[in-house]
């Protein structure tokens, strides 16, 4: 059966057709926007073929097509495996992409530029095909690269605005650093194994160095916005919503797990490398988490609430259970996507209004888009047979039962708690009480442009985790029994959560503000992150390039001690070696006297 | 007719660059057959000449 | 051989008898035709070289580099249409007819057999790029830039020639081909060590290496956009050429005498990049970005591997269309703006769009985005470097987070952001300026779906 293969090339061919069209000058007119919709739509509808044949029958594909090049020893050529995580993130995110290009025809439609949007999104999402599809780490790079690049080109979409063009910059940044990690291990793989292919490098040594596996987290880290390189992401939400839901919440950043995922083969032996996961995820999803408590613009939120989930990803990885984490990635897509549309659909609703405390009472006025809000919500935080549950839960449940160390438990645990907190925050702030915003905007959510995306996504948010996970084999034995208390320790702690978020919310209502606390400016301030590392670094850096680099060695000492040194040495020579002093009347006077001598002599 | 002239007064200098590359196709070959004229005298390179064939040098 | 010189010298009585109006046209097309006639040589059958004559010969290392010296004269000329717009038709025909020996000059150095034609010819380039500079560069301190250019070039050279006076005798031939098959190795004593840096220093200098660069960013700015063009595509690939061909005979010297330079390049990369993300004025910035990109091809040639000979071949010629694409681009702000700051030509993407996106490209390629052949190149010399030391990792690495950061804030700073009052009234970009673009990006890209030509000798 080489339906497989056919379908696959099918769908990336369609997907780069409206680029194709720039030849033809079609994408002048109206259409386009609801073209490019069209055809992700035909693309994940033959996307689904060979996802059915995979679960079907198991059986996994590389394509490999033609001949870059071969240099020496390395053959470099242009494959893509399809195996079983390409093969069902493949129309996951097309599922996605789909919607959320819709969404995107009513938020951007009053944008000029509007086709040019929807380019960028359709290479972005090509990009990430490439990603996700490849079969060497080469080709891999490339898609790698190419995110972060249309990453920087969409958060900076409104040009215009300075914080816009920052934050572009910032996640051109910090993804780089992670960068360095990648190029680390495509250099140590090229030295030790001699291959980027994957097949070839997980077949040979298994007992790797610790340099290459810490390469990839470092990559990980970047892309993935864990501790330490997180603050791009919540930066980025200065981009159009779309965008936020798109790059910096379902894929783009799930590029760095699903590194990490790929390369399982050559980490599940590896402990050290392992824990190191578990910790920086830890670290990540507490850290976020907090962060997200007291923010107040709720694009911030999402994005810190995404930030946190990825580190629960990350300590997915640590546990050793990388389809778990996969499983993770799959239903996150769902409703953080949605999370995204419905904030957007109130930021636009509101006239581009974010703050939450500027909200409230949008129950009655907004009900489609409230209750998606809420299912999102109710998702994230991992409640009962919604899509969220079918992973998260699972994952606490094997961190809980695995022999790993307590503390990154307890701190899991506690961020699991955290979700609860602030999606409480969400609903309380916006949906519920009296209105607090002003009473001029006119509030119209029923725009099938709006409601069908969502209404897709919503379907999704509630059944995609149940059919992913009914679906798929488990590729390790999961944990099979366990003690009750342990069994509803995740339900606990998100309850806990609920309790505790919606007293504090009634009593911060009731309650005069004290003075805040030093808690309370931790999390406002993120930790302090980028007074104390954000800001420093680069400002160091820059004061480098220009006092020592610029100012003390190119235009003094380099200026000085060669060229300036040889002219001035050349001057002092000469003057004192000549006998010509410029003493005009000296000489005129000795040459008075002389005359005057000789005169009196002869005479 | 007249405008005919005036092209060629107007775009005869196209000829220069076509004609500088005729000229130094010739003193390529020229030169090549220069470098190869003693090739039957080495070993190497030596072949049996055909009936009517000249050696390539004289 | 002579199929290239003979119509490049032809091209001085095309320009000199061309209608005054007439000039740009007949130049471009001559210069395109030439074009056509070296195509051929991008085609080395076998490893073997093409042997033209005793004198002039070609290979897969120099053919890339004398058809990116070909290719660059028709840009350089359109680049410099608007330049020269107000001076007479004969100061217009001189102008061209220092290009042309400019070209002349480089197509004999980058195809002599012998090292000493090659030195001869290497000193020649210097005299029409001299003169370019110091004539028709726009501001007073252009006669510095020129002193500045003649006098480290020549300090660095002169000892070349001694140097190469004494391999003669004591080899018999300066001959490559020769050479190749004829080296000793070097003894190790002091005086080897001397005749190492005799023979490197001159290439060094016009590469630049760290610490001998002061010449490179005066003379950058200084130039007219058709002098910054040749001299960062091509002229510095002259130094990377020349030390390409004479390592062959500094073995094993290299081995020992390398580190102190490897280390100066790598450091002297990470401080010019930060140069780069503190500067205002546009030329400098490529100037500087130009510098440490060449280190990296400094760092590969002396770590003399297979892979870094061909990083170091491949990032020559994608740093050459690169830069010269970027200087052309400054160009086009400079005619609009009427200045070298960025921040005076902040938010052109909204006035000029497909500027834009040739700003876009040009930025990415000088980054490195894969699968672009500049990645290619530094990929190929940080994977070479890292096997010679995992250390270096830190500075390659470092390095490639710079240029990116000043690559987009460059883009950010002339295409992003608020646009100011003072451009209302800018004239739209030509169709010269938008071909001339699509001219660099071109090659680039086909280059990237074939790079194996552009890998030279030891792919």
């Amino acid at each position: 059966m080489n339906l497989y293969t056919s379908f696959m090339l099918i769908t990336l061919i369609i997907l780069s057709l409206p680029l194709a069209t720039n030849i033809l000058y079609v994408h002048k007119n109206k259409a386009y926007a609801s073209y490019v919709k069209l055809s992700i739509a035909y693309a994940f509808i033959t996307s689904i073929i060979p996802t059915t044949l995979f679960i079907f029958s198991g059986q996994e594909m590389i394509i490999s097509n033609w001949h870059w090049m071969i240099m020496q020893t390395l053959k470099l050529t242009l494959s893509f495996k399809l195996d079983y995580f390409s093969i069902l993130f493949v129309p996951v995110a097309l599922f996605v992409t789909w919607s959320i290009m819709e969404f995107s025809m009513w938020y951007m439609h009053a944008d000029p530029n509007i086709n040019q949007f929807f380019k960028y999104l359709l290479m972005f999402l090509i990009t990430m095909l490439i990603l996700v599809t490849a079969n060497n780490l080469f080709q891999l790079f490339i898609g790698w690269e190419g995110v972060g690049i249309m990453s920087f080109l969409l958060i900076g979409w409104w040009y215009g605005r300075t914080d816009a063009n920052t934050a572009a910059l910032q996640a051109i940044l910090y993804n780089r650093i992670g960068d360095i990690g990648f190029i680390l291990t495509m250099a140590w793989f090229l030295m030790y194994s001699n291959t980027w292919e994957f097949q070839q490098l997980f077949m040979l040594d298994n007992n790797l160095d610790m340099l290459p596996l810490v390469g990839l987290l470092v990559a990980a880290t970047g892309k993935s916005a864990q501790f330490g390189l997180h603050p791009w992401l919540p930066s980025a939400m200065e981009g159009p919503t779309p965008v936020s839901a798109l790059l910096h919440s379902s894929t783009m950043v799930v590029a760095g797990i699903f590194l990490l995922i790929r390369f399982h083969p050559l980490m599940e032996n590896n402990n050290n490398i392992q824990t190191l996961m578990l910790c920086l995820g830890a670290i990540t999803t507490l850290f976020t988490a907090i962060c997200a408590l007291t923010q107040n613009d709720i694009k911030k939120i999402v994005a810190f609430s995404t930030s946190s989930q990825l580190g629960l990803m990350m300590v997915t990885m640590g546990i050793n259970q990388p389809y778990l984490a996969f499983l993770h990635i799959c239903n996150h897509a769902f409703f953080k996507a949605m999370l995204f549309m419905c904030s957007g659909s109130i930021i636009h609703s509101l006239n581009d209004e974010q703050d939450i405390r500027k909200m409230g009472g949008l129950f009655k006025a907004m009900p489609f888009t409230s209750s998606s809000l809420i299912i999102g919500s109710l998702a994230l935080t991992g409640m009962p047979f919604l899509t969220g549950f079918y992973s998260k839960d699972l994952i606490i449940e094997s961190t809980s039962t695995s022999n790993t160390n307590a503390w990154a438990l307890l701190i899991t645990l506690i961020a699991t708690s955290l979700t609860a907190v602030y999606s409480t925050r969400i609903i309380f702030y916006v949906l519920l009480g009296q209105p607090r915003f002003i009473s001029m905007p006119i509030i119209n959510e029923n725009n099938p442009l709006l409601i069908n995306p969502i209404k897709r996504l919503v379907i999704g948010s509630i059944f995609a985790g149940f059919f992913l996970s009914f679906n798929i084999l488990p590729m390790n034995t999961p944990q099979m029994t366990m003690p009750t208390y342990l069994k509803l320790m995740a339900m606990a702690v998100t309850l806990l959560g609920f309790v505790l978020a919606m007293e504090l919310n009634i009593m911060t209502n009731n309650l005069k503000l004290k003075i805040p606390s030093s808690t309370f400016k931790f999390s406002n301030m993120l930790g302090f992150f980028p007074t104390t590392m954000h800001r420093p670094i680069p400002l160091l850096n820059l004061y480098m390039g220009q006092n020592t680099a610029s100012s003390l060695l190119d235009l003094t000492w380099l200026e000085k001690t060669m060229p300036k040194i040889m002219s001035k040495t050349q001057m002092t020579l000469s003057t004192t070696i000549s006998n010509q002093k410029g003493l005009i009347k000296l000489y005129f006077m000795s040459f008075i006297a002389s005359a005057l001598m000789m005169f009196l002599l002869i005479s | 007719m007249v405008n005919l002239l005036q092209f060629v007064r107007d775009h005869w200098v196209h000829v220069l660059v076509p004609m500088g590359y005729v000229i130094g196709c010739y003193l390529d070959r020229k030169n090549d057959e220069k470098l190869t004229a003693f090739r039957n005298k080495s070993v190497l390179y030596r072949r049996e000449l055909r009936p009517n064939e000249e050696v390539t040098w004289k | 051989m002579l199929k290239i010189i003979i119509p490049t010298i032809m091209l001085f009585p095309v320009i000199w008898y061309s209608n005054s109006t007439m000039i740009w046209i007949n130049m471009t097309s001559c210069s395109l035709m030439i074009n056509l006639m070296t195509l051929p040589l991008l085609n080395q059958a076998g490893n073997n070289s093409n042997n033209f004559s005793l004198t002039f010969f070609s290979d897969s290392l120099s053919s890339p580099l004398l058809m990116l010296t070909v290719w660059l004269l028709p840009l350089m000329i359109m680049a410099s249409q608007h330049h020269l717009m107000k001076e007479s038709p004969t100061r217009k025909k001189l102008y061209l007819s220092m290009l042309i020996s400019l070209q002349m000059f480089l197509i004999m150095t980058f195809s002599a057999t012998e090292l000493i034609l090659f030195y001869i010819l290497f000193e020649a380039t210097l005299i029409p790029t001299l003169i370019i500079i110091t004539r028709w560069g726009n501001q007073t301190e252009r006669l510095n830039a020129g002193l500045y250019f003649l006098f480290y070039t020549l300090i660095g050279s002169l000892p070349l020639l001694v140097a190469l006076i004494y391999v003669q005798i004591s080899l018999g031939s300066l001959n490559y081909l020769v050479m190749n098959m004829w080296f000793q190795d070097m003894s190790s004593s002091w005086s080897s060590n001397l005749l190492w840096l005799a023979c490197i220093m001159a290439f060094m200098v016009k590469m630049p290496l760290y610490g001998l660069h002061l010449w490179l960013p005066k003379a950058h700015v200084e130039a007219p956009i058709a002098g910054s063009m040749v001299l960062a595509a091509v002229l510095l690939k002259l130094g990377g050429y020349g030390m390409l061909r004479l390592t062959i005979i500094l073995n094993p010297t290299t081995k020992i005498m390398a580190y102190p330079f490897i280390m100066l390049c790598l450091w002297g990369m990470i401080m010019t990049s930060s140069i780069c993300l503190r500067q205002t004025d546009l030329k400098s910035l490529i100037a500087y970005s130009s510098v440490s990109h060449m280190a990296l091809v400094i760092v590969a040639i002396l770590m003399q591997t297979p892979w870094s000979f061909m990083g170091a071949t491949a990032l020559m010629i994608a740093h050459g269309l690169t830069s010269s694409m970027l200087f052309c681009l400054a160009n086009s702000n400079y005619e609009r703006i009427h200045s070298r700051t960025m921040l005076l030509a902040r938010g052109l993407q909204a006035f000029l769009p497909l500027m834009a996106t040739w700003w876009l490209l040009a930025s990415l390629t000088n980054l490195a985005l894969p699968p672009f052949i500049n990645l290619i190149g530094e990929l190929f010399v940080i994977m070479a470097s890292f096997s010679w030391s995992n250390v270096t990792i830190t500075m390659t690495g470092l390095n490639m987070l710079i240029t990116a950061l000043y690559s987009l804030y460059m883009l950010t700073m002339t295409q992003r952001g608020k646009f100011t009052y003072h451009i209302h009234n800018i004239k739209p970009s030509h169709t010269r300026e938008n071909t001339l673009m699509s001219m660099h990006m071109l090659p680039l890209i086909m280059l990237t779906f074939n790079p194996k030509i552009i890998m030279g000798l030891t792919y």
